[in-house]
């Protein structure tokens, strides 16, 4: 299976982590990720506050790049890209003016036609829960984890197309097939502070308190995730949480595809667990998943 | 007749004079003069003195046509035609114009409705002048009224209705009457207990010998027409006789059924047997049952499997092997050797695995062998007759069985030295061992069945011999299929080749061929061929190779015999066919093989076609050839009469068995063609029935509506029910232990395990009709063979207060209904406050027992909701959550409500301050905003929330959720609209006449509406419209007459051709066709003048007076000139 990647700015800094693992877990599914290498900004963050033709217009560069490209499908592990360029693309189909300026600002013609996946759909659904479990090596037994989706990826619902906004299953249904002990919880697409991290540091600590004091509380071993800054937030203020409740939580986050690495028999290096702040590694040997 | 016009224009205040010119049309059409001698226009034509215009005029300028121009005809024509009439005109002479609805109201260009108001009005006169003074007819009416609903509105016209004197029937669909009244605890703003203000007005119901109540029962069909209804009532069976219950109880005790209420809303379970509370009327128990179990449907001899399985689950050996032996009074044989399709058609096996049921009725009936005794019914009676059985196999047994308990005298002639047929000389031991045989042929002897082995009847003894000869008033005849089919294989006839029928019987009488130490082959694919081997392998033939044409799915046999087969060291060769067996020395040496294309045709029909280039060979010392069975007929003589097929089956009728020779009954196999013991024994029990109509009767049958089935697919309350067992797992002989001999393989169930297996049954009849409760019943008051009924009344008025439902509240799935067991609807929580509820009236948490220190209700959960329930405000919510968290408080004083509200809805008497009260005394917290989630944090329930007057966001822990679900039409509104031909809206509300003046009338004559099914509404307004429509019904009745309208299709004699069209088009049915004229009658008083049959009639015979031709053309004339 071919598809275009779209690893977007933060994957090559922040997110490095969650690049590698999922070129390592697409290689091991016979998935062959082609990175386009003219992309640019998806224009998610400050532009689109800024000036929405800009916004728009660097996400038309981005699908005038895909689009050309054969299958005409692009998928995105970073939800503000994949949300910016699905979103761009649908804004345009809505409004032709719209379209018709960012034609000429980029000076391409867009089709529309592109299909833009997340990751975690686009493993759920394009390659087949069948097709993963396939793979399976070192089943993930005994580690009870959390899925934490994060508020991006999800809504709105007539954009991401899906099907339960307030309780999404895909991340859930791939981890259960790989063995891990999936707890339900009612926090799975409750925001972090996104970007606020900087800006208003507090504010994260709330929001990712609240999150990290549920999965405490659930039994948790770690909080599993599909998004970069939900990784940040919940890995760098965890000590900040725990100093106000005065204990330490200890709860690695981890992307998935780290541990679907893990379960495929991918060596813990190449998929980036010793970039954490709060260390998964001292968890996943214990648990036996290591080692 | 002389025409003089009166034209009269209405302003309507400026509802038309804004838009039209009223007076220039006037004047103008004044000026035109004609016929028209006044022409007039007024403010507002339908007021007194607007009328007293035109009676003046009629009077004082003789006028004969009146014109009148106003709104439409629906809100005033009744008005302007009485005016007419009291003036001494007739009222038909007068045509009404719409030149508001139609002109002023659609429009805001005042030329073009002041020319369009014109021409309508020209349009008028010119038809006016074709009108003929029609007079309508009377008819009587039915003094007897139809309430549908046993709801507070309904209760409220039957009560007033019946108390005035006259006959009501009430139609309701539950087992009670009461309706959404009866589930509530206490009621507001009075906080009255619903059921101390419910139950004397039920009790009254109940009593009053002017109402009769039907319950379980429902419209299926109303035809006639105002104060002349025919109406089908479709009744339930209740299966408990009203006039014998005494409500006391004990039924409910011994039923082993447990099924989720529906009136508890699934918080509690019931027994099929039960009664909703204590204080219900009809005071009396009910049983629900949804129709037949598709196991005892799929049971050739219908065998009650859902009873039995349930007995046996509670420890009833003797009661469930009772049940078990109305159909199959071969238990333990049965339980041996059936292909049980019952297990096939087991809803379990949709969750974990089928039921075993036939191992479990093994137990049964070895269970009753093991303590010597027989138990059977007691004859009904000694009877004179004589009925002999000539075949003692699965069929006569079973007949002579069933015929000895009617109290004939049955005699079995048998040609073998044993009875049993089949499952004598055919079934091996290992499967039956014979020791089992000869105990159900020594009960069916204990009977007083003869049975007289050696004893073949043919020519010199024949059928006709016993009939004419030998006194016997009947024959049964159970011959089978006993000889085997041969096929013309060369060398089939060399030493060593066997025919698998002949081997079966052959091994069973002790004289089978040798077969140790010889490799043997066995040709064919079913039973037989799969037991021939397994008694060769016994035998001590090796190697065993059975050669089946079939592929193995295809192969006829059962799957767990193929497998036994193959345990037992059988290898099976697949899509293989014989082409000769190889001779050597007159001896078998082998058998050569030719491929197989395809063994079925298109049609499926048994039509094998071969590559005859690919051939093979097998090496053999013996082989045994079991293709088939075909019946042996020599015993039939030509004095019998008795005709068979071009197969060799006996012909017989379907359903009552009979031959073509009248007296001889005749089936199983012999007519079947070869077919399974239950089937056999089926036949018997049905000839048994025949042959006591045809001695008793004359052959006079009495046959009974069929139970319908349950749906095959398993539903969510079945799943629920299946207890966490799994199927217990039969002990057999292994391989080893299995060799040489012919011990039985499989070793029966123990008590425990059929207890076991008899738990895991889901009921999906619901009442399993194991009888238990019948037995029970002192007043001998259950009757389970009761059935659905029709019945016809005849009612002059009906009125609809078939009540409401409420929202799913799972379309919500944020707020968490079914996800949290403490996130309840209102009327869920009703159920928690009411004393004869699932927690006995305690307000408790359903998920912990614990009493809840805080509840925070949720307002408009489907009401006012566009995008995901309904617009519109279901009225009583408001009053609820108030009404409900005041009971709260009065249970926990401690206790915090919230309220998360909208507004609050509050408009009737008494209802502000109850509200203030839950507000300012029981302290509750009332937040406007609409809740967002409710979830789980720490182990809590949360309400997330807007704090729209403070402008935030909120959260709110609690302890309960409580949503106000908002109220919907009954969800099943349209079979009551289909019956009554009620128009509904888009919510399933039914449409009244008006919203203002006449919300319990409806557009049908005669039909009125009361209560919920016309709108969300209190008590208050249901039983006001209760009273409104019965104050309607009494209105009909005291008049006693209706007038129908002469508006209505007639048809000319002379014209009509006598084609039908307009019959068949009627949808009233009102017209007829009399075959002695040869013409399309018309009855009048059904005739809705809706006018299809006379657009259809293609030689304008049938006209609608008033809308005839020349009128219509007249008026189109007149607005185009």
């Amino acid at each position: 299976m071919k598809v275009s990647y779209y690893p977007g700015c933060s994957l090559e800094s922040i997110g490095k982590s969650y690049d590698h693992s999922t070129r390592e877990v697409c290689r091991a599914l016979g998935v062959e990720l082609e990175e386009a290498h003219d992309w640019v900004c998806c224009g998610s963050s400050a532009g689109l506050k800024m000036n929405k033709l800009v916004s728009t217009a660097l996400s038309g560069l981005n699908l005038a790049v895909f689009e050309k490209r054969e299958p005409s499908d692009v998928v995105a592990p970073c939800p503000f890209c994949y949300r910016r360029l699905a979103s761009a693309q649908e804004e345009m189909r809505q409004d032709p003016k719209l379209k018709g300026e960012v034609q000429e600002l980029i000076e391409a013609e867009l089709s529309g036609k592109l299909q833009v996946h997340n990751l975690v759909d686009f493993l759920r659904r394009k390659v087949g829960l069948e097709a993963i479990a396939a793979k399976l090596k070192k089943p993930l037994a005994g580690l009870k984890v959390v899925p934490y989706y994060g508020c991006f990826m999800v809504k709105p619902r007539q954009v991401t197309g899906c099907e339960n906004p307030e309780n999404p299953t895909s991340m859930d249904e791939i981890l259960r097939a790989l063995g891990a002990e999936v707890l339900d919880w009612d926090f799975k697409t409750e925001c972090c502070g996104a970007s606020l991290t900087a800006s208003k540091t507090g504010k994260v600590v709330e929001l990712t308190g609240r999150i990290v004091r549920e999965a405490a509380f659930r039994g948790a071993d770690a909080i599993v995730v599909a998004c970069q800054l939900c990784q940040a937030n919940l890995d760098m203020r965890q000590g900040e949480v725990g100093k106000q409740d005065q204990r330490e939580y200890q709860l690695p986050i981890v992307y998935f595809t780290q541990l679907m690495g893990l379960a495929f028999g991918i060596a813990p290096a190449a998929l980036g667990l010793n970039h954490h702040l709060v260390d998964p590694v001292a968890l996943l040997e214990k648990k036996g998943l290591i080692g | 007749m002389s025409k003089r016009v009166g034209v009269y224009i209405c302003h309507c205040g400026t509802n038309i004079d804004g838009m039209v010119d009223v007076e220039k049309i006037s004047d103008e059409i004044g000026a035109e003069g004609g016929d028209v001698v006044v022409s007039r226009h007024y403010k507002y034509m339908c007021s007194e003195p607007g009328q007293k215009l035109i009676r003046d005029d009629i009077v004082e300028l003789k006028l004969d046509h009146v014109v009148e121009a106003s709104c439409s005809p629906k809100m005033h024509e009744p008005t302007f035609r009485l005016a007419c009439s009291q003036a001494g005109m007739n009222q038909y002479m007068f045509e009404m114009v719409n030149i508001r609805e139609h002109c002023s109201w659609v429009t805001d260009n005042r030329d073009f409705a002041t020319s369009k108001a014109k021409a309508l009005v020209k349009g008028a006169i010119a038809r006016v002048k074709h009108h003929k003074p029609l007079v309508g007819t009377r008819q009587p009416v039915t003094r007897k009224a139809l309430v549908v609903g046993g709801g507070i509105a309904g209760i409220t016209t039957a009560l007033k209705v019946a108390r005035s004197g006259y006959q009501v029937y009430m139609v309701e669909k539950e087992e009670i009457i009461g309706g959404r009244m009866s589930q509530f605890d206490k009621t507001f703003p009075t906080l009255d207990c619903a059921g101390c203000t419910l139950t004397p007005k039920t009790s009254e119901v109940g009593r009053h010998p002017n109402i009769e109540i039907m319950t379980k029962a429902e419209i299926a069909e109303v035809r006639g027409f105002v104060g002349n209804f025919k109406v089908k009532v479709r009744q339930q069976p209740r299966y408990v006789k009203l006039d014998k219950c005494t409500g006391c109880g004990d039924c409910q005790t011994v039923c082993p059924i447990n099924v989720s209420s529906k009136f508890e809303l699934g918080m509690a379970t019931r027994h099929p047997i039960s009664r909703p509370f204590p204080q219900a009327i009809p005071n009396k128990y009910s049983i629900i049952r949804d129709g037949l179990a598709p196991c005892q449907s799929a049971c050739p001899a219908g065998v009650n499997v859902v009873g039995y399985m349930n007995l046996t689950g509670i420890g009833k050996y003797d009661e469930a092997l009772a049940l078990v032996r109305e159909r199959m009074p071969f238990a333990a044989s049965c339980g041996r050797i059936c292909f049980h399709p019952c297990e096939t058609a087991c809803k379990r096996g949709q969750t974990d695995k089928p039921l075993a049921i036939c191992q479990t009725k093994r137990f049964l009936g070895d269970n009753e062998m093991a303590k010597g005794v027989f138990v059977h019914p007691p004859k009904t009676e000694e009877r004179e007759e004589k009925i002999a059985l000539v075949g003692g196999g699965p069929a006569g047994m079973s007949a002579a069985y069933f015929l000895a308990l009617m109290g004939f005298k049955a005699e079995i002639f048998e040609a073998a030295p044993e009875a049993g047929g089949w499952l004598r000389y055919g079934i091996p031991e290992y499967r039956l061992p014979k020791a089992i045989l000869r105990k159900e042929l020594e009960n069916l002897a204990s009977m007083g069945v003869k049975i007289h082995c050696n004893t073949p009847i043919g020519p010199g003894r024949s059928v006709n011999d016993l009939l004419t000869k030998e006194g016997f008033r009947a024959v049964f005849l159970g011959t089978g299929l006993t000889d085997a089919v041969r096929i013309p294989v060369p060398g089939s006839d060399a030493a060593g080749v066997h025919w698998g029928v002949d081997y079966l019987r052959d091994s069973a009488s002790g004289k089978g061929p040798d077969l140790a130490g010889k490799r043997v082959i066995v040709i064919g694919g079913g039973n037989v061929a799969v037991d021939a081997a397994r008694v060769a392998i016994r035998q001590g033939a090796s190697p065993l190779i059975m050669i089946s044409l079939e592929s193995r799915e295809e192969m006829p046999a059962s799957s767990w015999e193929i497998e036994d087969a193959e345990h037992e060291g059988a290898k099976i060769e697949n899509r293989w066919g014989v082409k000769q067996v190889l001779v050597k020395d007159g001896k078998v040496s082998g058998i050569e093989l030719r491929k197989v294309e395809r063994v079925f045709d298109e049609q499926r029909r048994f039509a094998p076609t071969y590559f005859d280039d690919q051939l093979t060979t097998r090496d053999a010392d013996a082989v045994i050839l079991a293709i088939g069975q075909k019946s042996n007929l020599k015993f039939l003589t030509p004095e019998d009469g008795v005709a068979v097929t071009q197969r060799g089956l006996i012909v017989a009728d379907p359903n009552t068995l009979v031959t073509s020779r009248l007296g001889v009954f005749a089936g199983g196999d012999c007519t079947l063609g070869p077919a399974s013991f239950v089937q056999a024994v089926a036949k018997g029990r049905e000839a048994a029935e025949a042959i006591y109509s045809y001695i008793v009767h004359n052959g006079l049958r009495e046959v009974l509506p069929k139970e319908r089935e349950v749906p095959k697919e398993i539903t969510e309350d079945e799943r629920k029910r299946a207890k966490p067992i799994a199927r217990q797992q039969m002990p057999f002989l292994t391989a080893q232990e299995r060799k040489g001999g012919f011990a039985e393989v499989e070793l029966g169930f123990t008590e425990e395990m059929a207890k076991a297996e008899g738990q895991r049954c889901l009921s999906c009849s619901v009442c399993c009709q194991c009888g238990e409760c019948v037995r029970k019943c002192g007043p001998v008051a259950i009757d389970l063979t009761q059935r659905e009924q029709v019945r016809e009344l005849d009612v002059g008025a009906i009125v609809v207060a078939t009540g409401v439902d409420i929202f799913d509240a799972k379309k919500w799935p944020e707020y968490g209904h079914g996800k949290y067991k403490d996130v309840l609807t209102n009327l869920e929580f009703e159920r928690l406050c009411n004393a004869a509820g699932p927690t006995g009236g305690k307000v408790v948490k359903p998920s912990d027992g614990k009493v809840p220190e805080s509840i925070a209700f949720i307002q408009c959960v489907g009401s006012r909701d566009k995008a995901r329930g309904a617009e519109y405000c279901s009225k009583v919510c408001c009053m609820i959550s108030a009404k409900q968290l005041s009971i709260f408080k009065h249970h926990n004083h401690h206790g915090k409500a919230y309220v998360f509200y909208i507004d609050n809805r509050c408009g009737g008497k008494g209802y502000e301050e109850f509200l203030r009260r839950a507000i300012e005394e029981e302290g509750a917290t009332y937040i406007r905003g609409r809740p967002a989630k409710v979830f789980e944090q720490g182990g809590k329930l949360v309400v997330r929330s807007e704090n729209t007057l403070v402008g935030g966001q909120i959260e709110v822990e609690a302890d309960m959720v409580v949503l106000a679900t908002g109220l919907t039409a009954q969800t099943d509104y349209q079979n009551v609209a289909r019956a009554l031909n009620l128009a509904s809206d888009k919510h399933g509300f039914f449409l009244e006449l008006h919203p203002k003046l006449g919300p319990v009338e409806t557009p049908l004559n005669g039909i009125y509406l009361a209560g919920g099914c016309q709108g969300p509404k209190d008590i208050p307004e249901s039983v006001a419209q209760g009273g409104a429509a019965a104050a309607e019904v009494l209105t009909l009745f005291s008049l006693g007459e209706v007038e129908v309208e002469p508006t209505v299709a007639s048809s000319d004699p002379k014209l009509c051709t006598g084609c039908k069209t307009c019959v068949n088009l009627c949808a009233y049915t009102a017209i007829s066709f009399s075959e002695e004229r040869k013409v399309a009658v018309v009855n009048e008083a059904l005739c809705q003048g809706c006018g299809t049959c006379a657009a259809a009639c293609p030689v304008a015979a049938i006209k609608v007076q008033h809308f005839t031709p020349d009128q219509i053309f007249a008026q189109i004339e007149g607005m185009l000139a």
